[in-house]
C-alpha cells in the first residue's frame, strides 16, 4: 500500500503523541475514572501498536528501497540559525518503533493484572506513559538534540517508575542511583552535541551524515569526531549500563517487575545502542576499538554475577548487562545491523523472561500474603530463588515462556537469540583476526571473552530454570503451612498469560526468517541490511552450549546441598569471594569508598573554606561599611556645616555692613556722605577722562 | 602779593578741608567736632578769598567770606548753648554715649 | 611773600594736624587759635586785609572763647583727658579723607592755571574796607541787613537756651516763638 506523505506524518505523530495524551489524562483524572484508567493508558497503547503496524506494511511494501521520511518543521531560530526537528522513518526506526509500542502494550495488558489492589495504582499507568512517549521521541527522532531532550525525559520517567514504591527505602536509593548514573553518561552525550554543533551547524543526523561525507570521505578524521564519538558511547555507556557504569542496573530491580520488563529489558536500555547506531559514521577506528573492548567486558562481567545471584530478577538484570555488552561489542565491530537485530530479539526474549518471573513473583506474593492471613507470618524475601521451586506444575504457560525465552537468551538453535547472537560472535572472531594481523595478540580477547560468556549464560540460566521450576517447593519444606497453598494456586489470569504466549512467540525464530539456523535470508535481516550478512553455522557455539548445560548438571548436587544448608541455616555458606562477586564486584563498594568520600571530604572541606571566607568577607564588608558611614558622617558634619556656617556667616557680615550704613550715628553719615561724592566724582572723572 | 599762584592756596584750603573733615569723623566730643566744622567753613573761606582775586573790579568773593563768617560765629554761639544744654541733660558729652539715649 | 606762605601754611597744617592728635582739649583749642591766626595771615597774603582782620576779632576774640567756656562748663569730669577714637573709625577717616583729598587735587590740577591770574593788581595796593563797605551799602544792602536781623535772632535764641537751666524768667526783650 501506499501512503501519502500527510498520512504517514499524521500517523507518526500520532505515534508519538498519544502516550503522551495517555499520560495528561491519567494524571489529572486517574482516580476519577473506572478502574482508575488502566485500559485507557492500554487502550491507547494497543492503538499505538496498529499504527506502527500500518507504518511498517506501508514502508515494508513501498516500490522504493531504502525508503525513508524526514518531515522536517522549522522549531525555532536564533539570530540566523534556525533549528528544524524532523521525524526519521526508515526501516531501523520502524522496527524498533514497533518492538517499543508492542512491549509497552504487552506490558500495560499486564500490569493491569499483576499490580492490581497494589498502593498507587493510579500513578503507574501515567507513568508508562510518558516513559513510553520519551522512548517513542527518541526513536523518531532526528534531530539529536531533541534526542536529547527525550533522552533526559526518558532517564526521569525510568526514575519515577523504578522509585514507585517510594516508601521502600531501597526502591527510592535505587531510583536515585539510575538516574545519576545517566546523567553521568549524559555529560558525553552533550558535549558530543556541542562538538556537533559547532563542526556541522546543525543538529540534523542526515545533514550531519552528508556534511561529514563531504569532508571526511576517505581522509583521516580529526580528534574532535573521536571526541563526539567518545561523548556518544559515553551516553550509551550510562544509559545501556555499560562497564564501568552499569551498577544502577541490578539496584533497579527495585521498580515493580512489568517495568524491569519494559525498561531494562526492552526499551530504556536499547536507547544507548540505538544512539550508537544512529551515529555510527561518526566513530573513529580507536573510537570504535575501544566500543568493542567495553563491549567485550562487560559482557563477562555482568554474566559471571549471575552465576551467583539468588534474587530472581538479580539473575535477569545481569543477563541483561552481559546481552548489552554483546550489543556494544558488535557496534565496535562495525556490524551494526546484527548489533540492532540482536537489540531487537532481545528486547522481546528478555521481556517475556522478566514478565514469566513476575508471574512467579506474583504468586509468592500471594503466597506470603495467605500465610500471614493464617496466622502465621514468616517474613522471607518473595523474590529469593532459594524459596522456589517445583512451579512448572503449577504454572505450565509461565514455565513454557520461560523456557524459551531462556533458550532464546543462551542461543540454543531454533530460538531467536541464536539468530542474532551467531552473527555477532562470528563477527568478533572475524574483526579479531583481522585486527591482530600485526601481531597484537590482544584483541583476540575480545572472542575470548564473547564466546566464555556464552558458556557462563548457559551455567547461570539452566541454574535458574531448575531453582524455579523443579524440585519441589523449598519453602513448604521449610514452613509446611506454605505447602497447602501452594497447592491451591491456579494457573494465571489471562492478562498475564496472553502477553507471556505473544512474546513467547516473539523469541521463537519463526517470526524473523524462515531458516531456524541462518537469519540473513529472513525477511528483517534482508530489509534492514543488503542481504550481505552471511553467517554460515559454526559448532563451536554449539559445543560450548552443550558443555554449559553438563556443567550445570554437574553443579546440580553442589546446588543441592546448598540448599539443604539454606533450609536449615537460612543463610548461604558462600566464600567471601563469592559473594563479592554476587555484589557486582563490589563496585559500589568501590565507587563509594573512592569517589563517594574523596567528594565529601572535598565538599566538607570547601564549605569550611567557604563559610570562613565568607564569614571574613562578610565582616569586611561590614567594617567598610561603618568605615564608609564614619566618613560620610565627618564629611558631612564639617564639609556641608561648614559650607552651611560659611553661607551664614557671610550672610551675617552682608547684614551686618549692610546695617552699618543706617547706624543713626552722624559721623558714619558724614563717612558715607563724603564716600559717595567721591565715589561720583570719581566715576564722572575717569569716564570723562576716557 | 601777587607772585603767589592760587593753586597753592587752593591746596592749602584742600588741606584744612581735608583735616576738618577728619576731625568730624573720628572725634567723639562734640565740642571737638565743632572745632572741625569751624575747619571746614576757613577752608572754605580761603577758597572764596583766593578766587576774588581774579575778579576784575569787585570783591564778591570777599564780600560772601564775611558772611561766612559772620554765619559762622553765629552757629558757633547756638552750637555751644546748645551743648552746654546737652551737657545738663546727659552729664557727657561723647556721641556715642549721646547715640544711645537716642528714644 | 612766598616765604611767609610757607610759613603760615605750614601753622596751618601743623596746627590743625595736631588737632587730630592731641588727647587734651583745651590743648585742641589753642590749637584752634593758632589755626585761625594763620589762616589770617593767608587772608592777607591773599589781598584780603578787612577779613584778616573781621576773621581775628570774630573767631579768636567769639568763638574761641565760647569753645572755651564751652569747654570749662562741661568738662568738670576728665578735662585733661579726651576719650581716643577707636581704630576702627581712624581707618575710615583716612581712607576718607584721603579720597576726598585726591578728589580736591585732581580738581585742582584741572584748572587752568593762567585764566586764573590776578588781575586785581591795582586794587592790591588799596585797602579793601572801603570796596567792601561800599558793596555792603550799595550792592548787597539785603544781605547785609538780614545779617542783621539774623545776628538779633541768634542773640535772643542763645539767650533763650542758655537760660533754661537758671530758674530766672525770660528776658521780656525776647519773644521767642
Amino acid at each position: 500500500m501506499n501512503l501519502s506523505n500527510h498520512t504517514i506524518f499524521i500517523i507518526a505523530t500520532l505515534n508519538l503523541v498519544l502516550p503522551l495524551i495517555s499520560f495528561f489524562i491519567l494524571i489529572f483524572f486517574a482516580k476519577k475514572i473506572a478502574r482508575k484508567g488502566d485500559w485507557l493508558g492500554t487502550a491507547f497503547l494497543g492503538i499505538n501498536v496498529l499504527l506502527s503496524v500500518i507504518l511498517l506494511l506501508d514502508l515494508k511494501f513501498s516500490s522504493i528501497t531504502n525508503q525513508q521520511f524526514l518531515f522536517p518543521m522549522d522549531w525555532f531560530s536564533l539570530g540566523s540559525n534556525s533549528f528544524r526537528i524532523s521525524f526519521l522513518i526508515n526501516n531501523i526506526s520502524i522496527l524498533m518503533l514497533i518492538m517499543v509500542n508492542t512491549i509497552s502494550f504487552l506490558v500495560h495488558l499486564y500490569s493491569i493484572e499483576y499490580m492490581k489492589g497494589k498502593r498507587n495504582y493510579e500513578r503507574y499507568f501515567p507513568y508508562l506513559g510518558i516513559f513510553t512517549f520519551a522512548m517513542i521521541g527518541i526513536v523518531l527522532s532526528n534531530n539529536l538534540l531533541l534526542t536529547f531532550m527525550f533522552w533526559e525525559l526518558v532517564g526521569f520517567s525510568s526514575y519515577l517508575l523504578i522509585g514507585f514504591w517510594f516508601d521502600k527505602e531501597a526502591a527510592v536509593k535505587a531510583s536515585k542511583k539510575a538516574f545519576l548514573f545517566n546523567r553521568i553518561g549524559d555529560i558525553g552525550f552533550l558535549l558530543a552535541l556541542l562538538i556537533i554543533y559547532i563542526n556541522f551547524h546543525s543538529f540534523e543526523i542526515e545533514e550531519i551524515k552528508k556534511g561529514f561525507s563531504l569532508s571526511f570521505q576517505n581522509h583521516a578524521l580529526p580528534l574532535w569526531i573521536s571526541l563526539a564519538g567518545l561523548g556518544f558511547f559515553a551516553a550509551c555507556v550510562g544509559k545501556s549500563a555499560q562497564f564501568p557504569l552499569q551498577i544502577w542496573l541490578p539496584d533497579a530491580m527495585e521498580g515493580p517487575t512489568p517495568v524491569s520488563a519494559l525498561i531494562h529489558a526492552a526499551t530504556m536500555v536499547a536507547a544507548g545502542v540505538y544512539l550508537m547506531i544512529k551515529v555510527n559514521f561518526l566513530l573513529s577506528p580507536e573510537v570504535k576499538i575501544f566500543i568493542a573492548f567495553t563491549g567485550a567486558t562487560t559482557a563477562f562481567i555482568g554474566a559471571v554475577p549471575a552465576l551467583f545471584q539468588n534474587d530472581i530478577k538479580k539473575v535477569l538484570a545481569y543477563s541483561t548487562i552481559s546481552q548489552l555488552g554483546y550489543m556494544v561489542m558488535g557496534i565496535g565491530f562495525e556490524s551494526y545491523l546484527p548489533s540492532f537485530f540482536h537489540l531487537i530479539t532481545h528486547a522481546f526474549f528478555k521481556a517475556c523472561l522478566f514478565l514469566s518471573v513476575g508471574a512467579i513473583i506474583h504468586a509468592m506474593h500471594h503466597i506470603k500474603h495467605d500465610l500471614f492471613l493464617s496466622g502465621d507470618y514468616y517474613d522471607f524475601d518473595a523474590q529469593d530463588m532459594r524459596y522456589m521451586g517445583g512451579f512448572y506444575k503449577k504454572m505450565p504457560i509461565a514455565f513454557i515462556a520461560f523456557i524459551f525465552s531462556s533458550f532464546a537468551l543462551i542461543g540454543i538453535p531454533l530460538f531467536s537469540g541464536a539468530l542474532s547472537k551467531e552473527i555477532l560472535l562470528e563477527t568478533s572472531l572475524q574483526w579479531a583476526q583481522a585486527n591482530a594481523k600485526n601481531g597484537a595478540i590482544f584483541f583476540y580477547m575480545i572472542p575470548i571473552l564473547a564466546y566464555s560468556t556464552l558458556l557462563i549464560t548457559t551455567v547461570y540460566m539452566f541454574r535458574q530454570i531448575f531453582l524455579i521450576f523443579f524440585n519441589k517447593f523449598r519453602l513448604a519444606e521449610i514452613d509446611p503451612k506454605a505447602e497447602n497453598i501452594f497447592n491451591k494456586l491456579k494457573e494465571n489470569h489471562w492478562l498475564i498469560n496472553i502477553p507471556l504466549l505473544l512474546l513467547t512467540l516473539f523469541s521463537s525464530f519463526i517470526v524473523y526468517s524462515y531458516n531456524p539456523l541462518d537469519a540473513s535470508k529472513g525477511w528483517l535481516l534482508q530489509w534492514i541490511g543488503n542481504g550481505q550478512l552471511a553467517t554460515h553455522f559454526s559448532i563451536i557455539p554449539l559445543l560450548l552450549i552443550v558443555s554449559g548445560v553438563l556443567i550445570a548438571l554437574y553443579r546440580k548436587k553442589a546446588l543441592l546441598n546448598n540448599l539443604e544448608y539454606f533450609k536449615i541455616h537460612k543463610n548461604s555458606n558462600t566464600p567471601n569471594f563469592i559473594k563479592s562477586i554476587r555484589n557486582d564486584w563490589n563496585m559500589d563498594a568501590l565507587y563509594y569508598h573512592t569517589l563517594v568520600k574523596s567528594g565529601f571530604t572535598v565538599s566538607h572541606w570547601i564549605s569550611k573554606i567557604d563559610s570562613r571566607i565568607l564569614d571574613r568577607l562578610i565582616n569586611f564588608i561590614a567594617v567598610v561599611n561603618v568605615i564608609f558611614a564614619h566618613l560620610l558622617h565627618w564629611i558631612d558634619r564639617y564639609i556641608i556645616d561648614g559650607i552651611l556656617n560659611l553661607i551664614i556667616r557671610v550672610t551675617k557680615l552682608t547684614g551686618y555692613i549692610a546695617r552699618s550704613i543706617q547706624s543713626g550715628k552722624l559721623q558714619n553719615y558724614i563717612v558715607f556722605l563724603f564716600a559717595f561724592i567721591a565715589l561720583i566724582f570719581i566715576i564722572i572723572y575717569y569716564s570723562s577722562e576716557a | 602779593m601777587n607772585e603767589i599762584p592760587t593753586t597753592y592756596f587752593l591746596f592749602l584750603a584742600a588741606f584744612l578741608f581735608s583735616i576738618g573733615l577728619a576731625i568730624v569723623i573720628s572725634k567723639k566730643n562734640i565740642i571737638l567736632i565743632l572745632m572741625g566744622i569751624e575747619l571746614m567753613l576757613n577752608a572754605g573761606n580761603i577758597n572764596l578769598v583766593v578766587f576774588s582775586r581774579s575778579d576784575t573790579s569787585m570783591i564778591q568773593g570777599q564780600l560772601l567770606a564775611l558772611f561766612v563768617l559772620i554765619i559762622a560765629a553765629i552757629e558757633a554761639s547756638i552750637a555751644l548753648a546748645l551743648v552746654v544744654l546737652i551737657y545738663k541733660h546727659f552729664n557727657t558729652l561723647e556721641l556715642d554715649e549721646l547715640n544711645k539715649y537716642k528714644n | 611773600m612766598i616765604l611767609l606762605f610757607y610759613l603760615f601754611s605750614f601753622f596751618i597744617v601743623a596746627s590743625s594736624g595736631a588737632i587730630l592728635f592731641v588727647k587734651n582739649i583745651v590743648h585742641c583749642a589753642f590749637l584752634l587759635m593758632i589755626t585761625m591766626l594763620s589762616i589770617s595771615g593767608i587772608f592777607i597774603l591773599a589781598g584780603a586785609d578787612f577779613l584778616a582782620i573781621a576773621q581775628i576779632m570774630i573767631y579768636i576774640g567769639g568763638i574761641l572763647i565760647l569753645i572755651l567756656f564751652g569747654i570749662m562748663l562741661t568738662q568738670r569730669n576728665n578735662i585733661n583727658q579726651v576719650p581716643i577714637s577707636n581704630f576702627r573709625t581712624s581707618i575710615t577717616s583716612i581712607l576718607i579723607i584721603g579720597l576726598v583729598f585726591t578728589m580736591l587735587i585732581t580738581i585742582i590740577f584741572k584748572l587752568d592755571s593762567e585764566s586764573l591770574i590776578n588781575q586785581r593788581q591795582e586794587l592790591i595796593a588799596s585797602s579793601s574796607i572801603s570796596q567792601i563797605g561800599f558793596l555792603l551799602m550799595t550792592q548787597n544792602l539785603i544781605a547785609f541787613e538780614l545779617i542783621g536781623i539774623l545776628l538779633m535772632v541768634a542773640l535772643m535764641g542763645a539767650a533763650m537756651i542758655a537760660a533754661q537751666f537758671q530758674d530766672k524768667p525770660i528776658h521780656a526783650n525776647s519773644s521767642h516763638e
